[in-house]
């Protein structure tokens, strides 16, 4: 499937984040976000995927810090690097894509010059060109009369509208690697499904690395390669997308499938498979494996320690002393 | 969220500017409550000889002004009309300020309209020029200081309050109590208000200073209660002999800048305290 | 048996600078005891609207809205009755409780507003609904923000069920929560509802979860409701285009192909809808007609009511599209 293994672009090396000098809020993190690869990060909320997402870009709240790791963007380990480099790197060559597009935005200026100046910010470019370019990006992003719309504030758009705007300033530079943190999640269905077809469609032209962040295993599902599920601040499992879901080795993977409504209890009477318990908060992780608690397959060896990282398949991991589904 | 009125005095004595304001208002406080133990004659005795500098005398320890009455006495004394005027007035228009803001911000619509209306007109009135007019045509007492700074003070109490109920009364729960068929004064009184202390306590604060200033600077211009010894009745004895004894002007007008500084430390403190959310985000 | 909830042709219309916002525009619907109807709809679609109509908060404008038979008028003074025939659940976990009191005192407000029973009758009551929604007794003393989401839903639960009504309005109620955390809080309205005979109007613009819980579906779109009727039938029949592109929205019903039905745009103002059917801005199957006639629900046999002029046809497409081989489905995707 994939062609020859090149260096990765972005490679997370047990990155582990901590509050202070506090309990590490993600530990010991690994994952690979390959050129032209859609890479989906899943977990419920508090399992650190949003930290992880605001660590590559260097943008952690000053009382946050990485603790131990590295993160390696096309060779450079960005956590060596001050704020001043990091700055040529954000929106160059990695942008980033919020949940809330209203927010994304500056209200008080027009979309079109939100765009121009992050093009003039980080290209040598005339006033007269990068509007040029501003609006070819906003037709790129399939923004109707774009050209008109230039001209137009956030608050005159539509949710849907404005993520697009927000995605136009993210690929404006072309980056190398986009991280998308909950693009779609509050956005309408209709609305969502075209969202994402469209980050699918830019990534794939410009074959950009695209780290997808969701709750939604479904979106995960539609359109990302490869998938990394995170509980509590680790990753239990990764893997080729449809792989892990078809077949998940790790119980918190398994649950969390079976947790998701499908089918109809008026028609067919099952119930939903629910996970017992809640997420742990950073500061009452157990000591063994942290899905232990809530794991209906724990056994005593399970409360020792934190299980190591093991091969499960080819490019494939699982976090567990006591893999469920099919040996691959 | 969830402050008790202990651990608030408590993280109120950790914060610096609450400790030294805490502190200062305590010993105006103390002043007041034991004026009438070190000081039994009475601020208006003329104990001694006049014009006694600070440190002449070892009986008049900051001196005595130009009718030989003790300066500390004075002083000691009027820290309790100066408080009493200050606290009563900022009662009194917060009582104002939250009935209106509070009618106004939960019911909307033509009340609003009316009272805020009526808010913005006493807002464009020139607050101390009203208070002047008030105690001119009613006469000097201090219920009538108390009664004229109020009235010109609860506009602001009223806009807080309806500016925090404005925005609470969308929240989920005022909708649920609504739900739960629970009466619109039960909801005013026991869901929302509550939940918007912090803010008028801060402003009550600042609320209490801006009194003291405005009753000092009526009984300054000799428009204060003849019969009540304040700091700003001494500040205006003291005027006619500025150039030669400045120490009497000097003396009541620390203690009025050290009370309302340590009010404004409080107020400030307080903010920290009861809006943690606020400093996470800066 | 009287439905805990029939509402006539009912309309909320606001005043807004714009012009008139028609956020609920002629609504007939009816809940039977212990019965689930889901109302899906997209943001702006009047989901909501309806939703504070039906539990008092706003006024219609016109029609009609009974609970349990009894004809609400609309005035300040049936809040109080109102109260024991239908309770909602709020979206927020956190907006929806006092953060300043105590969870066993949230529980038991409703009691005390209505004089219910002495003090240790009531703390009794509160612990019993509090474990019939699986909070443990040490969760009365804590305040809302010491629970995590899943709790605090539950505890909205626990209030709104202290009064018995017969009907929940469910806004939302599990859209804020995570899946694992959502499944619990499905399978408790799912135990309640047998255990109680509660019926329930559960409203979600996320259709895989209404699809799971409800009898029947009621599908909305710009105030109006453009199908309803059993929950597979909706589901499986699809008859209104709208309910169509819901379904294909959803990620996982996709196939992991660029052609699934996608709507183009956004909704329209409801300050200014389309002229006719109001979906037909959107709509692949729209014609002259649509812009005319608004189009009325019709009886598509089986319980199935859609108001759409080319129904049968939707349909019949529906099943030769089933039929066909895989690759053809692509192709057809496109139209």
């Amino acid at each position: 499937m994939t062609p020859a293994p090149a260096a990765p672009l972005l490679q997370v090396n047990d990155l582990s984040i901590r509050y202070g000098k506090g309990v590490p809020l993600v530990e010991q993190l690994n994952f690979t976000v390959r050129r032209g690869e859609t890479v989906g990060l899943v977990g419920e909320s508090g399992c650190g995927k949003s930290l992880t997402a605001l660590a590559v870009m260097g943008l952690l709240a000053e009382n946050l810090r990485t603790s131990s790791g590295s993160i390696e963007l096309e060779g450079t380990n960005l956590t060596a690097l001050g704020q001043n480099a990091l700055r040529g790197y954000r929106g160059n060559r990695m942008a980033m894509i919020f949940q809330e597009p209203l927010t994304a935005l500056n209200p008080v200026m027009t979309v079109g010059a939100q765009v121009v100046e992050v093009l003039r910010a980080h290209r040598r470019m005339g006033r007269a060109e990068a509007e040029r370019r501003a609006i070819e990006l906003l037709e790129q992003v399939r923004i109707p009369d774009a050209a008109e719309r230039f001209h137009d504030y956030p608050h005159r758009l539509s949710g849907g509208m404005r993520q697009r705007v927000v995605i136009a300033i993210a690929i404006a530079c072309n980056p190398a690697l986009l991280i998308a943190d909950e693009p779609t999640t509050a956005l309408d269905v209709t609305v969502q499904a075209q969202i994402l077809q469209l980050l699918k469609s830019l990534q794939r032209d410009a074959d950009l690395g695209l780290l997808l962040i969701t709750h939604d295993l479904g979106v995960v599902r539609q359109v990302a390669d490869r998938i990394v599920v995170m509980y509590a601040g680790s990753v239990v499992e990764e893997g080729a997308v449809d792989a892990v879901l078809d077949n998940p080795q790790h119980p918190y993977t398994a649950g969390l499938l079976a947790a998701r409504p499908h089918g109809s209890f008026s028609a067919q009477g099952h119930r939903l498979a629910d996970i017992r318990g809640a997420v742990p908060p950073p500061e009452s992780r157990p000591g063994g494996c942290l899905f232990e608690p809530r794991c209906a397959h724990a056994q005593a060896d399970c409360k020792a320690a934190r299980p190591p990282r093991s091969a499960a398949g080819q490019d494939r991991s699982v976090r567990c002393y006591h893999p469920v589904g099919k040996p691959n | 969220m969830t402050v008790g009125s202990q651990s608030l005095i408590v993280r109120l004595l950790r914060h610096p500017s609450g400790l030294v304001g805490l502190l200062l208002i305590a010993l105006a406080v103390g002043m007041a409550l034991g004026a009438g133990f070190f000081f039994p004659a009475g601020p208006w005795t003329m104990a001694g000889p006049p014009r006694l500098w600070p440190g002449q005398n070892a009986a008049f320890l900051l001196g005595t002004d130009s009718l030989g009455r003790d300066l500390a006495a004075g002083l000691f004394h009027g820290s309790r009309v100066s408080l009493a005027v200050g606290a009563s007035a900022a009662v009194v228009s917060i009582l104002i300020g939250t009935v209106v803001g509070s009618l106004s911000g939960y019911y909307g619509g033509w009340l609003d309209d009316v009272l805020m209306r009526l808010t913005d007109a006493m807002q464009t009135i020139p607050s101390f020029l009203s208070a002047i007019a008030i105690v001119g045509i009613v006469g000097p007492s201090l219920p009538t200081i108390i009664f004229a700074i109020a009235i010109v003070s609860w506009p602001m109490i009223a806009r807080l309050v309806r500016a925090e109920f404005l925005r609470l009364r969308t929240y989920d729960f005022v909708q649920s109590c609504r739900i739960i068929g629970m009466s619109d004064m039960r909801i005013i009184f026991t869901q929302i208000l509550p939940n918007c202390l912090a803010p008028i306590i801060v402003a009550s604060s600042v609320l209490v200073a801006t009194a003291i200033i405005v009753e000092a600077s009526l009984s300054f211009l000799g428009l204060g209660d003849p019969n009540a010894m304040s700091w700003g009745t001494i500040l205006g004895n003291g005027r006619a002999a500025l150039r030669t004894a400045w120490y009497m002007t000097a003396i009541p007008a620390t203690a009025l800048v050290l009370t309302v500084l340590a009010l404004n430390l409080v107020g400030d403190a307080l903010n920290d305290v009861l809006n943690p959310r606020l400093k996470e985000r800066s | 048996m009287t439905p805990v909830l029939q509402t006539n042709d009912l309309k909320v219309h606001h005043k807004t600078p714009r012009g008139m916002l028609r956020a609920v525009d002629g609504v007939s619907i009816e809940v039977a005891p212990g019965e689930t109807l889901g109302l899906v709809g997209e943001s702006g679609c009047g989901k909501s609207t309806l939703a504070r109509c039906i539990v008092g908060i706003s006024r219609p404008t016109e029609g009609s809205l009974a609970l349990g038979g009894v004809v609400q008028q609309g005035r300040r003074a049936e809040r109080f009755d109102r109260a024991r025939a239908v309770q909602m659940v709020f979206q927020d976990p956190s907006g929806s409780l006092n953060p300043r009191l105590s969870v066993g005192r949230i529980i038991e407000e409703p009691l005390m507003v209505h004089r219910i029973g002495s003090r240790m009758e009531r703390r009794k009551r509160v612990e019993e609904i509090a474990g019939q929604v699986g909070l443990a007794p040490y969760h009365l003393a804590r305040y809302p923000h010491e629970l995590s989401g899943g709790q605090r839903q539950r505890v909205s639960i626990a209030r709104a069920l202290t009064l018995e009504p017969g009907l929940l309005v469910c806004d939302e109620a599990v859209s804020a929560l995570d899946v694992s955390v959502q499944a619990q809080v499905l399978n408790l309205f799912l135990d309640l509802q047998q255990r109680l005979g509660l019926a329930y109007l559960f409203i979600s613009h996320d259709l895989a979860v209404v699809r799971y819980i409800a009898h029947r579906i009621a599908v909305m779109y710009l105030g109006r409701i453009v199908e309803v009727g059993p929950a597979e039938a909706v589901w499986s029949r699809r008859n209104h285009p709208y309910t169509r592109a819901l379904v294909d929205a959803i990620p996982d019903e996709m196939t992991r192909q660029d052609q699934a039905n996608l709507l183009e745009g956004d909704v329209p103002s409801p300050v200014n809808p389309p002229s006719g059917c109001a979906f037909r801005t959107r709509c692949p199957h729209a014609r002259a007609r649509c812009a005319e006639d608004v189009p009325l629900l019709r009886d598509r046999g089986g319980g199935l009511l859609v108001a759409c002029h080319f129904a049968e046809e939707i349909e019949a497409g529906h099943e030769a599209a089933d039929r066909a081989p895989v690759a053809l489905r692509v192709v057809s995707g496109g139209t």
